[in-house]
């Protein structure tokens, strides 16, 4: 036993953890003649003391049950919204006009399980290819911008809702919701414009079709509020950023009775409003605004959130 | 099918993918309080440890299912979920605590004073002792107060940390040795500990 050999087992001589009886012994042999290893061995020991009376004191440290609660909440939220998308994309994957078209589901980001996303172990492999993928969307989005902003120009609002109802009608049954038509050109002042809708991405070839199922988020959601409007995917998503389900904003009706057409607008609201929604929100963090993107109707009426992070 | 009390932790998160509340709430009252020390004992702070444990929790009910048991186990997994947080959190929010700016949020959201009776243990069990060794702890680089939480407060083996922190095994060892001798030069600095070299790295064999 040398030095060099007795440090590599220090911590588990301090430990008093699983060494074979020969090395122990030869280890405590060792730091009898060596004094700075015994030295060391006494260091590591005293230390080994401390962190275990400094683990017990937190041994019975817990989250508050409000923690739990919140959390229950938001498990029974998904749930609900997990059989909604279900059924919608059930819905779509039996439509005969959707058979040759991808269908998603409302898109989630993935918020890095272990190593997706920020760990930090693995960030580098995860990020190539990102600045691509960003310049992409981003001259997607632009492209985008500027054919929405001339097709505003030339298009009657009425020939644009003409275009945009089913050409068969197996597409969308007699009951189905009310599709998001274009974004509006007036927009609110305040806020920004992030994401638009397409009328026309329906009919190309790649566009790929997005199911919004529009959650019951306390089970106080009538059945009637549930048609989902069926959004097209847009480009202006952005990829790194985490998003709930659309939840409805009702103003004592159903969400789908009016909502012919509308527009996504991008908003900052205090944190609070988490909590109207039933999901925790960190005290240390209340001062801090958070994003939200409402759905407007044509009327001009909120008529669903969803929130960012 | 087994009683919560009686199913593993794999099972438990089976069932609650299946959409089975009662396996959430069983698997979430099993491992809040291991996650909620770690983030605690990271940060120092109760209510980043709070806003970790509710993000960890939150992320199995919406990526649950990207678990591998046999990359290790789910609480391996859950510490990793939680480091990624509490580093984003430091990362973000300047957490990196110093002796001196902990000792000034003692009265706020910070851990909670240890209480020890009697002195049982020497030196280090008094309480402005134990007091500095939880800033000194707090006060490592985190890739090595990470390795110190899960060593030696939460007592995981080597291997299980190293699934946890996603490092080999034997990165694991080097940086618990090195970040023991950061302790014990602190606590030096600080008088609280006697005799011992100054530079245990360069000691030699004098045998």
């Amino acid at each position: 036993m040398n030095c060099r050999t007795f440090q590599t087992i220090l911590q588990d001589l301090g430990k008093d953890a699983s060494l074979d009886l020969q090395t122990r012994q030869d280890s405590l042999a060792h730091a009898e003649v060596c004094p700075n290893c015994a030295a060391l061995l006494r260091d590591e020991c005293r230390l080994t003391a401390g962190l275990n009376v400094l683990a017990a004191s937190l041994a019975d440290a817990e989250a508050s049950p409000r923690i739990e609660a919140a959390l229950l909440n938001a498990f029974r939220a998904r749930g609900i919204k997990q059989e909604t998308e279900v059924e919608a994309v059930q819905t779509l994957l039996n439509s005969p006009a959707a058979n040759n078209r991808p269908v998603t589901p409302f898109p989630s980001p993935q918020l890095g399980a272990r190593g997706e996303y920020f760990s930090l172990g693995r960030r580098s492999r995860v990020w190539h290819g990102w600045p691509a993928r960003v310049a992409a969307v981003g001259l997607l989005a632009a492209g985008l911008a500027a054919w929405l902003s001339w097709q505003g120009s030339n298009t009657k609002p009425d020939e644009v809702a003409d275009r945009m109802r089913p050409s068969s009608p197996t597409a969308m049954s007699e009951t189905s919701p009310p599709k998001v038509l274009l974004p509006q050109t007036a927009g609110t002042p305040e806020v920004e414009r992030s994401h638009s809708v397409s009328p026309k991405a329906r009919s190309r070839p790649t566009a790929r079709k997005l199911a919004v199922r529009v959650p019951q988020p306390h089970r106080i959601v009538r059945q009637s509020d549930l048609q989902e409007p069926y959004v097209e995917n847009y480009a202006g998503f952005d990829q790194s950023e985490v998003a709930t389900e659309f939840f409805p904003l009702s103003y004592g009706e159903p969400m789908s009775s009016s909502l012919e057409g509308g527009q996504l607008v991008r908003v900052q609201l205090p944190r609070t409003t988490l909590l109207s929604f039933g999901f925790p929100m960190s005290q240390e963090r209340a001062p801090e605004p958070i994003k939200a993107d409402v759905l407007v109707g044509e009327d001009g009426l909120a008529r669903a959130i969803r929130f960012v992070h | 099918m087994a009683a919560p009390a009686n199913s593993t932790d794999e099972q438990l998160l089976q069932r609650m993918l299946a959409g089975s509340d009662e396996a959430f709430t069983a698997l979430y009252r099993r491992r809040q309080g291991n996650i909620y020390r770690f983030a605690l004992q990271m940060s120092g702070s109760r209510s980043v440890a709070e806003e970790v444990t509710q993000e960890v929790f939150m992320l199995l009910m919406s990526q649950g299912h990207r678990y591998e048991p046999t990359r290790g186990s789910l609480v391996s997994y859950l510490y990793g979920i939680a480091r990624n947080f509490v580093l984003r959190s430091l990362e973000k929010d300047r957490l990196y605590v110093s002796l001196e700016a902990e000792g000034d949020d003692r009265n706020g959201s910070t851990a909670e004073t240890p209480t020890f009776p009697g002195d049982p243990l020497g030196d280090l069990t008094r309480f402005e002792r134990i007091e500095s060794l939880r800033l000194a702890v707090l006060a490592l680089p985190p890739h090595y107060r990470e390795v110190v939480v899960l060593c030696d407060f939460h007592e995981m083996s080597y291997a299980d940390a190293a699934v946890a922190l996603d490092v080999a095994l034997g990165t694991i060892r080097s940086r618990l040795h090195r970040a023991h001798l950061l302790l014990v030069e602190r606590l030096k600095a600080n008088g609280f500990t006697d005799s011992a070299p100054t530079r245990p790295q360069s000691a030699r064999c004098c045998v």
